[in-house]
Order: structure tokens, then C-alpha cells, then sequence
């Protein structure tokens, strides 16, 4: 009376298939779970029981063991309870198991019998897949979700009894919700067109999105920075299939309710508020949970006012800005999740938040100022390739009607952008340029002479750091990209651009 | 019948169906200020210390699943008491058995004597 089921444990956005044991002998009744289960996996003994019991089936008062191996990795969740009671019910003789270990099995019970919606489906699919099953059986309102996947054969249930119909009978009682549809454009409920003036800041977010480079907007309130932080994603190019599949990864982990809706295809739009913690920020917990950042993955992570973070929060930040990725370290799993998102700031120039306003004078003191803006570390800064100032409207801007430029538009040109850089990095390990570095740095972004004396003059004048002058090298570059130049020596008057978007490097000037 | 008169009458099933199947029964109801052994049987150089648990439903679960952890640790001790009174055991093997009467419930009064109003199940060596 032994008999065996698979399911898989979640561990970050991966899933490892564990075999699930069912061991039914004489003796004393009980009902022992062995293999590091969780404390969810340690309570389905009561939901498998009553589960079984109402639905309409004897469960059997005999002495119940059941391994889940390998035993060395945490089991967490309740999904695992499906494989349980269908182990349980095989082992005493009321499913066939003939097909039983061709399906991967995920689900959590009512103690009606019922099957729950479930967090994760999507990696568990791509497991079925991995492990070459034939399918997986997975609760109804996670089809979508499931069908993601290629390859693997998603039988929806919505109870118990669906699922031994199905393993007895080979057929499906339950058809899914819907279906995904394919999709191809995408809409966004805002656009680039609705801001007013700011010329040189929608200049410089389409830099930015052209090369995925990190922006920082300071200006004074009201001036439009939250406005167009939110816009920025507008002009990013649609995510690729790719792309959008491991964003729905992270999103199908949690449990969120879009993910049962098929993929994600926006590019996702978090402002977390400046209080968040580390753990909200980059993710955290006894059993790792993506943070802010991974939910940014592929889109942008917007930080309104960024001084007013803490300042141990905001240097968390340095690794998935410079590797992509979030690791996690804690004693029982350590977990990478991916966070590649392009970071915007916003601050205020001072305290005030009226420094060099044209209409409203500044209170702030200069070593105030200094202090204020010291918040953000140079390493964090470093890795902020532009720094716009984002002036306050005039009277004639606010009331002018006229619109700009669509995203649409936008969005093109940075498409071509884009594809420019994948054509020159072909064999390289990275595709944007903002991924320049060092050695890199000196192949790709050789300027012209008049150039280079340029940038002589501006580092001398306006005491800038070798690091800003990498910085400027590798964002003329993304403007030369930008303005369809493929020139190998880059241009003076991008230099002079470029140089432009350092205005944090130059200092508090009165 | 009452619940106690069940237990009574089905420890005595139990003897009859241990003493069919050639074990050797020593004491029936060791009792000592702890607690009582229900049966205590021997066969074979194993010495088998038996709980018997008579229902008449199952209502509440089956027979054996009122053997709980503290029941079973009343049993060791006892058992534990019983072999330092009989040392002549100290070699033998120990085994705890249970064994589950259930009765259909008109039918144990009167005619009870007949096997099939009850089923006796045997757990060997059950904790």
C-alpha cells in the first residue's frame, strides 16, 4: 500500500520537483509527514482529512506516513496538499495509478474538498515541463496562468473529485475560465504627450530610456517630476515574450491577482512611499519574498523624494543596480531574484525645495543644502548616469493647451536606439549602454579631438570626478545612438549633451 | 449493557480469540494504582502486553484510535512494573498489541455469544 505523487517546492522563482511518498500500513491510526515540511505543508494533515472525508470517499484509519523527498529542502506552501490527498488515495486503492506519475500535481484544499487557488503556478508549470511530465493538474483559476508555459498539458480542477475522475476516467469535468489571448500592443492609460514644457527633461527621460540609464530629476514641487517618472515606461520598448515571462514569475510567486489573468505585458510602474523598508524594498523574510525592486523588474522603480529614504534602505539598492539580480542570503535558502529595472529619482534641490527657482526664493542655507543632499551616498549617486534639473513651470506653460510629443513616437526612436546597441554588443555579455564599464568603455566611446578637448575644459572648469567622465562618455554615446549617428568617434556637440546631465557632480552653486 | 459491562465482555471476546490462536494468556486485568493491563499473553518467548478497546460504533473514530500517546505510556510503565515482579521474563522479547472489538450495537446483548455480531482486529506490536 505504497504509492508515489509529485509535486514541486518554490524556492525564489525556481521550482524542484519533490516526490511525494504515501505509506498506508497496520496499525495504531496516525498521520506523520516526514521531509522538512513547512508549517503550511505540517497543518494539510488536517484540510487532506477532511478533504478526503467530504468528498465522499473513507479516509483510511490506518497508520499514514508520508516522505517528501529530497528531504533536505524546505517544503513550503499549501500546494503540496493536492499531491498529498491524492498519494493518500491511491495508496488505498480509490485513484488508479496508472497516469497518476505522469501529471505534477498542485493544489490547496478546502476541507470541503475544494481546490484553491494557488501561488506560484507558473514556475511549477515550467518544472512539469523540465522534468518532462506529461502535464499538471492545477486549480482552475490558475490555468491561465499554467498555460503560459509551452509543452506541458494543464488539467484544471476545481475539487477533488475532478481529479480522481480524471486519473480513473482520463476525462476532464472542468473546462478553464478563459483562455490567454495574444496580445500584441499594449496601451497605457497615461502618455508623454499630456507634459507641459520641460523640454530638456523629456530630452533627457528619452535618453535615459534609449540607453537604460538611471535618472535623477531635481526640481522644485509641482514642477512634474512624479508626472513624468510615470511616463517614462511609455516610451520603453513593448517587453519581449522573454521579458514578460519572468516578470509574471515573480508576480505568479506571490500570488497576485493579475498573474491569473495570463502574462504581464506592461512594464511594470513601482513608487514605493519613503518609508519602506529593506526588506519591502529588496526583498526579504525567513523564506525569501521579492521586494519592490524584483516587482520593478523590466520597468521602473520610481523614488519620490530620495533623501527622505533611509539612508541603510537606498544603499541596498547597489547591487541590483550594478548586477541585475538580488541575492538573499538567510540560513536556511539563499535566493536570487531578478531585479533589473531602471532606477528614477526625485529630489528637491534643498530643504525648501526652492533652490534656484525663478519665482520663489530659496530659505535654505548653503550648508544645508550640502547636508540635504549628502543623504545620497557618492557610490549611490555613481551609479545614476543622469541628473536633470526640472525648473518649475511659467505662467505661459501651465496654460498652454498645445500638446507634445506622443510616446508612440518616442518610442520608436528608442527602439532604434536600442537595436543600434544590440548590433554593436553582439558579442558582448551586455546590451545597453549604460552597461559600459572601464575597459569597455575606452573600445566603444572614443571621442572626436574637439571633443575630447571639450571634455578636458569641463572636467577642469567644472571639477569633475574620473567617474563623471566615464559617465558622460557612455551617455554620449546613448545619444549618438539616439540621434541615429554610428559614427565610431562620437560627436562634440553629444559630449557637450552629455555633459550636460551631471549637474550633481558641479556642486552647490549660488 | 453498559460501557463498562462492554469493556468487560469484549476483554473477554479478546482472551477467547487470542487463546484460539495459541497464545498463551498469563494475567487478565493487571491493575495497579497507575492503571490496569488489560491482557497479558506470552507465546513463543515474546511476552505481548495487550490492550483491548471494545466499541459499539464508530461514531467517534475506530476502536484503536482511543489508544493515545498518554495511554501508551501508561502501558510501558505498567508493563515495566509487571516484568520487575516477573523477573522469569527478563529474557523474553516485549510486544504491545491492540486489539479493536467492534460491535454492532443491538446485537451484543443476549446472543453476543455468536462471532458475528463483533470483528476482532489484531495490531501486532502497535506502539
Amino acid at each position: 500500500m505504497l504509492s508515489e505523487t509529485t509535486s514541486a517546492a518554490l524556492i525564489g522563482v525556481k521550482a524542484l520537483p519533490v516526490s511525494i511518498e504515501v505509506d498506508i500500513s497496520r496499525g495504531l491510526p496516525s498521520f506523520d509527514i516526514v521531509g522538512l515540511p513547512d508549517k503550511a505543508v505540517r497543518e494539510s494533515r488536517e484540510r487532506v482529512r477532511s478533504a478526503i472525508k467530504n468528498s465522499g470517499f473513507d479516509f483510511p484509519v490506518k497508520k499514514i506516513t508520508i516522505n517528501m523527498a529530497p528531504a533536505d529542502i524546505k517544503k513550503i506552501g499549501p500546494h503540496f496538499d493536492l499531491a498529498i490527498a491524492c498519494g493518500i488515495l491511491a495508496a488505498s486503492g480509490k485513484i488508479v495509478e496508472d497516469h497518476l506519475d505522469d501529471y505534477l500535481l498542485a493544489g490547496e484544499l478546502s476541507l470541503s474538498g475544494r481546490i484553491k487557488v494557488i501561488k506560484g503556478a507558473l514556475p511549477l508549470a515550467e518544472e512539469a515541463n523540465a522534468v518532462d511530465k506529461k502535464g499538471i493538474v492545477l486549480p482552475q483559476k490558475n490555468y491561465r496562468e499554467g498555460a503560459l508555459v509551452e509543452g506541458p498539458e494543464i488539467i484544471p480542477v476545481r475539487n477533488l473529485c475532478d481529479v480522481v475522475d480524471f486519473f480513473n476516467q482520463q476525462e476532464i469535468n472542468c473546462s478553464p475560465e478563459a483562455e490567454n489571448e495574444v496580445i500584441t500592443a499594449q496601451e497605457y492609460e497615461v502618455d508623454f504627450s499630456e507634459i507641459k514644457g520641460q523640454q530638456e527633461a523629456r530630452r533627457a527621460l528619452e535618453v535615459a530610456a534609449a540607453g537604460s540609464h538611471n535618472i535623477m530629476m531635481i526640481g522644485p514641487p509641482g514642477s512634474g517630476k512624479t508626472m513624468m517618472a510615470r511616463r517614462l515606461r511609455t516610451i520603453l520598448p513593448p517587453l519581449k515574450e522573454k521579458e514578460a515571462l519572468e516578470l509574471t514569475k515573480i508576480y505568479s510567486i506571490m500570488g497576485l491577482k493579475e498573474v491569473q489573468e495570463g502574462l504581464i505585458r506592461d512594464r511594470p510602474f513601482r513608487a514605493p512611499h519613503h518609508n519602506v523598508t529593506r526588506a519591502g524594498l529588496i526583498g526579504g523574510g525567513r523564506n525569501p519574498e521579492p521586494g519592490e525592486v524584483s516587482f520593478a523588474h523590466r520597468g521602473t522603480l520610481f523614488l519620490d523624494e530620495m533623501p527622505e529614504f533611509k539612508r541603510d534602505v537606498l544603499e541596498m539598492l547597489r547591487q541590483p543596480l550594478e548586477e541585475g539580480t538580488v541575492t538573499l542570503v538567510r540560513s536556511e535558502m539563499t535566493v536570487t531574484f531578478p531585479a533589473d529595472f531602471t532606477l528614477v529619482a526625485a529630489m528637491n534641490p534643498c530643504p525648501c525645495g526652492y533652490y534656484g527657482d525663478k519665482r520663489k526664493e530659496c530659505s535654505c542655507t548653503v550648508p544645508r543644502i550640502k547636508r540635504y543632499r549628502s543623504r545620497i551616498s557618492g557610490p549611490l549617486l555613481d551609479r545614476i548616469d543622469i541628473h536633470i534639473h526640472v525648473p518649475g513651470l511659467s505662467v505661459a506653460e501651465i496654460t498652454d493647451h498645445s500638446s507634445g510629443e506622443a510616446s508612440s513616437t518616442i518610442r520608436k526612436r528608442v527602439l532604434a536606439a536600442r537595436e543600434r546597441q544590440n548590433q554593436r554588443y553582439k558579442n558582448e555579455k551586455f546590451n545597453y549602454n549604460s552597461e559600459l564599464s572601464g575597459q569597455k568603455i575606452k573600445k566603444f566611446c572614443q571621442p572626436e579631438t574637439q571633443g575630447q578637448h571639450l571634455l578636458e575644459n569641463a572636467v577642469e572648469e567644472l571639477g569633475l570626478s574620473a567617474r563623471a567622465y566615464d559617465r558622460i562618455l557612455r551617455l554620449a554615446r546613448t545619444i549618438s545612438d539616439l540621434e541615429g549617428d554610428g559614427a565610431k568617434k562620437i560627436k562634440t556637440s553629444y559630449l557637450a549633451e552629455a555633459v550636460q546631465y551631471r549637474s550633481l557632480d558641479r556642486g552647490v552653486q549660488l | 449493557m453498559n460501557r463498562h459491562q462492554l469493556g468487560r465482555w469484549g476483554e473477554k471476546k479478546a482472551a477467547e480469540y487470542l487463546e484460539e490462536r495459541g497464545y498463551n494468556l498469563l494475567t487478565q486485568n493487571y491493575s495497579l494504582q497507575l492503571g490496569e493491563i488489560d491482557l497479558i499473553a506470552c507465546k513463543k518467548e515474546v511476552i505481548i502486553f495487550i490492550e483491548v478497546k471494545t466499541r459499539s460504533s464508530d461514531y467517534f473514530g475506530p476502536p484503536q484510535s482511543a489508544v493515545n500517546f498518554q495511554k501508551q505510556n501508561q502501558l510501558r510503565k505498567l508493563a515495566f512494573c509487571y516484568l520487575k515482579e516477573n523477573r522469569q521474563y527478563d529474557n523474553f522479547k516485549k510486544r504491545f498489541d491492540v486489539l479493536a472489538v467492534r460491535v454492532r450495537k443491538n446485537n451484543c446483548r443476549g446472543e453476543s455469544q455468536n462471532g458475528s455480531y463483533y470483528n476482532i482486529e489484531h495490531l501486532k506490536n502497535a506502539f
